[in-house]
């Protein structure tokens, strides 16, 4: 788990209790070296999913907020790397439900959910933040 | 102490008549950036609370600016390492400048990549953005032209550039955005 700070997001990446989470403002001062662990860490996890299959026939059930309030255009890229390494796992048939939160006024950042959503096959439940 | 006065109210007329909420001339740090939008948050005067897409619009904007500042900024020469960043807000928009020093040989491909934004409607740009962000193309510099499409995007509107010839081989870059007020439309 990685904490807010004031221009980086929080992560939350929680097996466990299937909690994924990436929320805040999306703003660090070098975003590849913050993402890297990030996307390297969901890269691992497919071998864990694989391997629950293969136990017990079924894997964990994987759920991701994106619960954003800024990301800049850098960040942007780095997201996508999210976004796609969770497409791997519903293309690989695993169970993957990805959250897209936005505040109601903030049409832009659905909008960005909705461009990302345009390129993965995964589908992005959107939801409006209180 | 000097007399001042005349200065200070020479700065003060020219700030208010251009309409601006804060002028920098200076080195762009990530230090500065960080500054800058801690007060632009803060800020509900210059943004009322109904405004929340225009105040992250305007957020947004600054940000690609600044940043767009620091990645252009090659000019060795130290002098020229000025750039400068000015907010403003008129009755019906927010605008946001930047101004930076480059060499010559940036201005082709800065005027073409601006150009072919300028001159694509709302969902082409769009596309344009897709396509870089799938195909992954960063540039050493993490830009890829991402942040000027950003920029276009969210302002809606179309960029305004200008090069200013300052020595045989640099200018002086100026970027303006403006940012169409939600309440005001």
């Amino acid at each position: 788990m990685i904490e807010q700070t004031e221009f980086a997001p929080k992560v939350v990446l929680d097996p466990v209790n299937n909690k994924f989470e990436i929320s805040g403002e999306s703003r660090p001062e070098n975003a590849g070296k913050f993402y890297e662990p990030i996307v390297k860490w969901l890269e691992q996890y497919q071998s864990v999913l694989f391997y629950q299959k293969g136990q017990s026939g079924k894997a964990n059930k994987v759920t991701f907020d994106f619960s954003l309030d800024y990301f800049n255009s850098t960040s942007a890229k780095h997201l996508l790397d999210i976004l796609k390494q969770l497409d791997n796992y519903y293309n690989e048939g695993y169970d993957v439900l990805i959250r897209w939160y936005y505040f109601e006024q903030d049409e832009d950042m659905r909008d960005s959910g909705e461009e990302f959503s345009k390129l993965i096959n995964v589908p992005i439940e959107f939801i409006v933040r209180d | 102490m000097n007399d001042d006065s005349e200065f200070i109210a020479h700065a003060y007329s020219l700030m208010s008549d251009q309409q601006i909420l804060l002028a920098y001339l200076g080195e762009v740090t990530p230090e500065l950036i960080n500054a800058i939008l801690k007060g632009v948050k803060n800020d509900n005067i210059a943004f009322q609370e109904q405004e929340l897409l225009t105040k992250k619009k305007v957020y947004n904007i600054i940000v690609e600016s600044l940043e767009n500042i620091t990645r252009h900024s090659e000019v060795e020469e130290k002098q020229l390492h000025l750039s400068l960043f000015l907010l403003g807000k008129t009755d019906k928009d927010y605008f946001v400048v930047s101004g930076n020093y480059i060499y010559n040989n940036q201005i082709d491909n800065l005027k073409k990549m601006i150009d072919q934004v300028n001159d694509l409607d709302k969902d082409s740009i769009k596309k344009v953005y897709r396509d870089i962000l799938a195909e992954g193309k960063i540039s050493v510099k993490g830009g890829a032209g991402l942040g000027i499409i950003d920029m276009a995007i969210k302002s809606g509107n179309k960029l305004e550039y200008k090069f200013v010839p300052v020595e045989e081989n640099i200018s002086f870059y100026i970027l303006k955005t403006q940012i169409s007020s939600a309440t005001a439309v």
